[in-house]
């Protein structure tokens, strides 16, 4: 039981770390930019979102297995290992880190964007400077949902990873395997376990999106000053 | 560098098609049109927010913009041209305090905070640096996107209606003190409204642009009392524009328009004797009906008046009247108004012309 | 506030790109050590024998051993796929000798190590007391637990004797498909089956009764095992596989509900 929370917790943070990243730039780039087959683009990255977790398994076999360029190039295969696992998280998680940075960057009035461009800021220093501030609470509510989703990933693991205790079997899988073999208390354990944390991190989303009240707002026209 | 824009662009959206050429001096430039003419367009090319599809555009000896041309095409990216700009709605960074947003420009210089903070003084903010934009009204968000466009020494600096959402007093304070930082600085100002008063107030040189094309271009008196086509009157809504003298000024201002007087709105900044432009708004002319008593609110400016000529459409009814100092002026209302007249050409009726329906423009040059 | 949260994020941005080039890079090459603990697949049947079998591997030798169980034929399929697998642990001989054809198994290290026996199970609330297979075709027996006859050889075995024994087709539709023996078990005491077809080697775990199919009825299930090809672990694969087949391995396969390999009890 130890090691598969310690597994899931290593899976879940690279899948959570690859798909924060990727999804932040794929986020910014459909909610600002067009471009020849932007559509395309995205109902491809969104597709994990509505595909059954075999179907985006069998793709990942495919990608990973014996026959793919890469492993010929380094001889390494990421196949029933947590990497795989890993990585097999991180494309289930991703449509929904893309599609939560995507409105957050949308949000920001792009007025602000351009302001700062004419104020003599790069294109990188507008986007850690000035959207991502602004986008921070959606993109960090898009970050915990990755998570918990990586967090809970079966079917695809599953099938790229296999379910190795010790190796590759996450806490789903340890209790898929655990209900099998009639181990109700392990099951019963990490049941919990997994559902307390999905439901603490459906609060903090739903905290991270609610509007913000602004601090110790004055009202404009109020204003101590004589001639506003 | 001698300061000098000089624009020269096209630019399609679809249906819309934008060409102008204009040259802005260290001044005020005044855009003035309706909204959608394109005004913006132009700023925001200015700035290198948006490329025109064609043209060049120069600022003393640098070229920022060149294309269509056999030379190799020029876009200098915004970041570098770093013009002034203050946007409208202002855009300043909500999640920065006022210092912090003027500070931006200058993120680089060690000496930045104390540039910020003297150019907030000079914008009398100073003392609200650490407010957040939240926390400001209208006037002072405005002041902020001020210092913060100039934060930058560019020479030239863009205003996209920046009079908008202000009050009369907030508004002539700071039209006084953009008129003054332009002396000081030298700056090309280059300004976009559709309000008539605040292009008066502010503009050396005056651009009239309607959907896309400019309509005429020069000093903002030649352009106000020879509009070179109807459209050119129409864009900038004038009608019934005069000229009068100020005989005195006191609780109300009174004008000697070609010998007959006329109270108009008080304006502090006027002496005895001065010649100034003014316009009667067609929708402040009252007629009286000869047998009820007069509101006081309407009884200014009691005159005899004959009706030349009257024309109507569904809502709206408009007369062509000629007062007893022999100028004409046009007079509209809704168009079921005084049902019980017939105003027909040749009749003489009498009329109240509302005080503050006098709008004065300034003086001459 | 939010300023050093920019450039905060600046900080960790470069460094995270740095770190996530280096993830991938460095793993998982650096796995294939070759002190790292022994990968043993073992078919669900020997779900009760392997922690008694890795534990006493380990007291002896000092290896460890890590398992991962599944039916034969889910795990013969991971091993073609290139899991990390050292020594494969079959329900028959068929799995393994694929396998072997495929290359995959080291030649000459196929060995049976332990004969299976199937059995009918029931739950301890079950009301029926069942003495014949026959009895099976009994209209009161709504659910029939099997293991996937594709990838189970128990459930193959299971098939196979409903067939003998002439009621397949009295009872197929009541048939419910388990992913192997010991779910089949889980699907009687939880799931709502009234019967399983299963391995007496699960018998010590179950709560409930349970009769053995008669030997006529199935093939015998003759339990292979096989070292796996091309493995950094050889070694040490080989000395688990001689341990299975040893004296105390075949210990503890009977004293867990095995026979032996000739089938003698």
């Amino acid at each position: 039981m130890g090691s598969a929370l310690r597994l899931s917790i290593q899976v879940t943070l690279t899948a959570t770390i690859f798909a924060a990243v990727l999804g932040l730039i794929l986020g910014r780039l459909l909610a600002r930019r067009e471009f020849l087959g932007k559509s395309l683009l995205e109902t491809a990255v969104l597709l994990p979102l509505v595909l059954p977790p075999s179907v985006v398994g069998y793709y990942l076999l495919l990608g990973l297995g014996e026959r793919n360029p890469l492993f010929s190039w380094t001889n390494v295969s990421l196949l029933f290992t947590w990497q795989g696992a890993a990585f097999a998280s991180g494309v289930v998680a991703l449509p929904l880190m893309v599609q939560a940075s995507k409105a957050a960057i949308a949000n920001v009035n792009p007025a602000l964007e351009n302001a700062a461009r004419v104020l003599g800021a790069g294109e990188g220093e507008v986007f850690f400077r000035i959207t991502l501030p602004l986008a921070k609470r959606g993109i960090l509510a898009g970050v915990v949902l990755a998570a918990a989703r990586a967090f809970g990933e079966f079917g695809a693991t599953l099938m790229v990873a296999g379910s190795i205790p010790g190796r590759t079997q996450t806490v789903p899988l340890a209790i898929y395997d655990a209900v099998q073999a009639g181990r109700y208390g392990d099951a019963n354990a990490l049941v919990l376990l997994t559902t307390t944390l999905a439901f603490f991190s459906l609060l903090v989303v739903r905290q991270l999106e609610r509007p913000r009240r602004p601090p110790n707002a004055i009202a404009p026209g109020t204003s101590p000053e004589t001639g506003g | 560098m001698t300061p000098r824009i000089a624009i020269d662009i096209e630019k399609n959206y679809g249906a819309f098609h934008l060409h102008v050429a204009l040259t802005a001096e260290p001044g005020v430039l005044v855009l003035f049109g309706a909204s959608g003419a394109g005004k913006t367009t132009i700023l925001n090319a200015i700035a290198g927010l948006v490329r025109p599809d064609r043209g060049t555009i120069r600022v003393g000896e640098e070229t920022w913009f060149s294309r269509g041309r056999p030379e190799p095409a020029i876009d200098v990216p915004a970041r570098i041209r770093r013009v002034g700009y203050v946007m409208q709605d202002y855009a300043l960074f909500p999640h920065m305090t006022a210092l912090e947003n003027v500070r931006f420009p200058l993120r680089r210089d060690p000496a930045g905070e104390t540039t910020a903070r003297t150019l907030l003084d000079r914008v009398s903010m100073g003392h609200l640096a650490e407010r957040r934009p939240a926390q400001l009204s209208g006037g002072q968000q405005q002041r902020v996107a001020i210092a913060r466009a100039l934060a930058g020494n560019s020479r030239v600096l863009l205003l996209d209606e920046p009079f908008g959402a202000l009050d009369a007093p907030v508004r002539e304070r700071l039209q006084r003190d953009l008129r003054l930082l332009q002396r000081a600085m030298d700056l090309i100002i280059v300004l976009v409204t559709h309000r008539l008063e605040d292009a008066f107030a502010m503009g050396d040189v005056i651009a009239v642009l309607r959907a896309g094309s400019l309509e005429q271009v020069g000093p903002i008196a030649d352009v106000f009392h020879r509009p070179a086509t109807r459209g050119v009157a129409e864009i900038m809504g004038i009608r019934n524009l005069l000229r009068a003298r100020v005989c005195a000024v006191a609780a109300t201002t009174t004008l000697d328009w070609n010998g007959m007087t006329l109270e108009a709105p008080a304006d502090p900044g006027l002496e005895a004797g001065a010649e100034v432009t003014a316009y009667v708004r067609p929708d402040d002319v009252k007629i009286v009906y000869p047998n009820r008593p007069i509101s006081p609110q309407v009884a200014h400016n009691l005159l005899e008046a004959t009706i030349l000529a009257s024309r109507q459409n569904a809502s709206v009814r408009i007369l062509r009247i000629k007062l007893p100092n022999e100028s004409e002026i046009e007079v509209r209302f809704p168009a079921l108004s005084y049902g019980e007249m017939t105003l027909e050409p040749g009749e003489t009726v009498r009329v109240a012309i509302r005080r503050e329906g006098i709008v004065l423009l300034g003086h001459l040059a | 506030m939010s300023r050093l949260f920019s450039i905060a994020f600046e900080r960790v941005h470069t460094v995270l790109r740095g770190a996530a080039l280096l993830g991938i890079i460095a793993l998982p090459a650096c796995t294939e050590r070759s002190n790292e603990p022994l990968l043993v697949a073992a078919a669900a049947s020997l779900s009760g024998a392997m922690p008694d079998l890795t534990a006493a591997f380990e007291a002896e030798t000092g290896y460890r051993v890590q398992m991962t169980t599944g039916a034969s034929g889910q795990l013969a399929q991971q091993i073609r796929e290139g899991a990390p697998i050292d020594v494969f642990l079959s329900a028959d001989r068929e799995w393994v000798e694929r396998l072997s054809d495929d290359g995959r198994i080291v030649p000459g290290t196929i060995a049976v190590y332990a004969r299976g026996r199937l059995v009918v199970f029931q739950s301890a609330a079950s009301s029926l007391h069942m003495t014949r297979i026959a009895e099976i075709a009994n209209p009161a027996i709504r659910r029939i637990a099997i293991a996937n006859p594709e990838t189970a050889p128990y459930g193959r075995a299971a098939r196979q004797a409903l067939e003998t024994a002439g009621i397949l087709r009295a009872v197929e539709a009541r048939l419910v498909i388990a992913e192997n023996v010991r779910q089949t078990v889980q699907y009687v005491e939880t799931a709502g089956a009234d019967l399983a077809f299963t391995s007496e080697a699960l018998m010590a775990e179950g709560q409930g009764t349970w009769t053995e199919v008669p030997q006529e009825l199935y093939d015998p299930l003759d339990q292979a095992l096989g070292v796996v090809a091309n493995r950094p672990n050889e070694e040490m694969a080989r000395a688990f596989a001689s341990f299975v087949l040893g004296q105390r391995g075949q210990e503890i396969l009977l004293a867990s509900g095995f026979t032996p390999p000739d089938g003698r009890i």
